[in-house]
């Protein structure tokens, strides 16, 4: 869970410093997580965990948009020479 | 998207052009082809296409041995992705296409099978046990992403982990990083095989095998020094795969104790559920190739599959591809003849021709039409020899319909393939008008024939044209014959020349019911001329056979 976490915390990053890269391939990670109105974490109610959990589980779900444009992240041309992939 | 149109040229047994048209919006495939006739090379066009680039695949080796070493070959995909087409091309001057993004996620996203890959899931080792490992690792988790190596996959690890292995263990550092590598591919593993169970319990459901489970055990990896056998290296490459059978665990074994069907099911359901891994695409290019996996199957243990591809992968682009007409024909049913919209049949065949295989491609149905063209463009193309095993194509496809059609008796043979196109023409021959049988004769010994072998003889173009000719006169015969409309015509002319010269004789209208559909179209146009019955007598003179 928490890799995945720190995956999508790279692809907002790889969003914020090469927008145009990502967006020639309809790549989006800050909108598509903005719709999603996740909770600030000091707001979470409860356990953390267990709310946190069920976060993941909706954005690693097989049909979310996130879980789809990471795994092909480095498909993208920079992507891949940054990667060393290319 | 969804590729429209392939495109081969050159490459693996496909000397020369040969195209796939899948239309709008790109339709599913099932292909029906004999052993040779170029199946398996498109399976491996498609599969080393979306590989080209990350597997630095080069095209000339797979080019087709017996081109013409300056004639440039080719693979080409046509993808639709909604709004436009784009064609990308692998070949010995152009490899970027195969780099580009939507082809790498095609990569990612596609599957493909064939029964050699099925098998591997049965084999046993020297420990007594199916052991999966290699199979996980080097194909069907090999660009699944280890969820402790973000960016990473297991593919990736695993030649990393080898390229780590320290030469020298007084590299306590060294070990220690590899240690840590060998840790999060221990637990990547275990979390991605629970997934696959998971999966594969909900694919494995649909063969109805509810007496076997199926489970994974694995053993961790573990970086071992060396000793006096072996050099430093990792050992606990081991996943073994637990088959409950009622109430036994086999223990690896079972390739011992269950039959051929279960063993396949268990196989493909694997290779299935490990594509059911990725993330669902989306607008993205994903196809699953299917190559005569289910041959080990029965009939009705091929049936889940259908609900397994319809339910499961409805997002991919399919190609089924085997060498059995039956199952080929249940495809059909299922899916052809209910949705044709979103699914068309080819059928392959293969010339037996000793010095040069020619694959012949049409789609179902529409066979012969199609060898036809393609004999006209290759007459075109001065390509006589090619001509003439289109020709033969189209006649063998022909007769082997008509006779389908109206239940003519031909010789019993246990083997259906040991069936020869004589057995078919001699049992129709009376059926035919007298001037096609005689054309097709000729075509038949002079053309189709030795120029469809590996004997030398010269190539005469009239004699070709004729054949092409004589073979597009049976067809419309054929066609009229089945569809009824000569009776209608002959019909029309009798009833023309009742109201016009008067009853012709028994003798003449036997003469007339024995013309070709061609020729009695001719006679219908002709009509209008006659002015007395002679005129009648004078025509069939001229243009029937007495």
């Amino acid at each position: 869970m928490l890799e995945y976490f720190e995956q999508i915390i790279d692809g907002l990053v790889y969003e914020l410093y090469l927008p145009e890269d990502l967006n020639a391939y309809d790549f989006a990670f800050a909108n598509i997580l903005q719709n999603e109105n996740l909770p600030a974490l000091d707001d979470i109610q409860g356990n953390e965990l267990e709310a946190l959990r069920a976060i993941f589980q909706h954005l690693y779900a097989q049909d979310n948009p996130i879980r789809r444009n990471l795994f092909l992240l480095d498909t993208i041309p920079v992507i891949r020479m940054i990667e060393g992939k290319a | 998207m969804r590729i429209t149109q392939i495109d081969l040229k050159h490459y693996r047994g496909f000397r020369n052009e040969h195209t796939l048209e899948l239309h709008q919006p790109g339709k599913n495939i099932l292909i029906y082809g004999e052993n040779g006739s170029g199946k398996s090379s498109l399976f491996h066009a498609l599969k080393q296409f979306l590989n080209a680039s990350d597997q630095n695949l080069a095209f000339a080796d797979g080019r087709n041995i017996f081109a013409e070493p300056n004639d440039n070959g080719y693979v080409k995909l046509s993808l639709h992705d909604g709004s436009q087409p784009t064609t990308y091309e692998w070949s010995a001057q152009n490899t970027l296409d195969t780099s580009k993004p939507e082809i790498l996620a095609a990569r990612k996203f596609s599957g493909f099978l064939e029964y050699r890959d099925v098998l591997k899931t049965h084999l046993l080792t020297p420990g007594d046990r199916v052991n999966l490992f290699d199979l996980l690792i080097n194909t069907l988790l090999v660009d699944i992403e280890n969820p402790f190596t973000p960016g990473f996959t297991f593919g990736q690890n695993w030649k990393d982990l080898n390229a780590s292995i320290p030469r020298d263990n007084r590299r306590t550092s060294e070990i220690a990083s590899l240690q840590a590598k060998i840790d999060k591919f221990n637990d990547g593993l275990a979390i991605k095989l629970q997934e696959l169970e998971s999966q594969l319990t909900k694919v494995f459901t649909y063969f109805n095998y509810g007496n076997v489970k199926l489970s994974f055990a694995l053993s961790s990896l573990v970086y071992r020094r060396r000793d006096k056998r072996d050099d430093n290296r990792i050992d606990g490459q081991k996943v073994i795969l637990r088959v409950k059978f009622g109430s036994e665990d086999l223990q690896g074994k079972h390739p011992q104790f269950l039959n051929e069907a279960k063993l396949s099911g268990i196989g493909i359901a694997i290779y299935l559920a490990a594509l059911l891994l990725n993330p669902t695409p989306q607008n993205d290019l994903a196809i699953l190739v299917l190559d005569d996996v289910l041959i080990g199957l029965d009939m009705s243990n091929r049936l889940p599959v259908i609900d397994i591809i319809r339910n499961h992968f409805a997002n991919y682009q399919i190609f089924l591809l085997t060498y059995d007409r039956e199952w080929f024909e249940i495809l059909c049913q299922q899916f052809v003849e209910i949705d044709g919209q979103k699914w068309k049949a080819f059928e392959f065949y293969c010339s037996d021709d000793n010095q040069l295989e020619i694959p012949v491609i049409a789609a179902r149905g529409k066979a012969v039409t199609e060898y036809l063209m393609k004999a006209n463009d290759y007459f075109k193309l001065h390509d006589y020899k090619a001509a003439a095993v289109y020709v033969r194509t189209a006649f063998e496809a022909l007769i082997k319909n008509y006779c389908d059609k109206r239940s003519i008796p031909v010789p019993y043979k246990e083997k259906a393939k040991e069936l020869k196109s004589e057995n078919f023409w001699n049992a129709m021959e009376s059926k035919i008008p007298a001037d096609i049988v005689k054309d097709v004769k000729t075509a038949r010994s002079v053309v189709m024939n030795p120029l469809s072998h590996s004997r030398i003889v010269a190539v005469f173009q009239a004699e070709v044209q004729k054949a092409i000719q004589a073979v597009t006169r049976l067809q419309e015969e054929l066609t009229s014959q089945l569809s009824n409309d000569k009776l209608k015509v002959i019909s029309s002319v009798l009833t023309k020349l009742q109201s016009g010269i008067g009853q012709p004789a028994q003798s003449e209208k036997t003469r007339i019911e024995k013309l070709s559909i061609h020729q009695l179209k001719q006679l219908e146009q002709d009509l209008p001329s006659f002015s007395a019955l002679p005129d009648l007598l004078s025509w069939l003179n001229l243009h029937a056979l007495p």
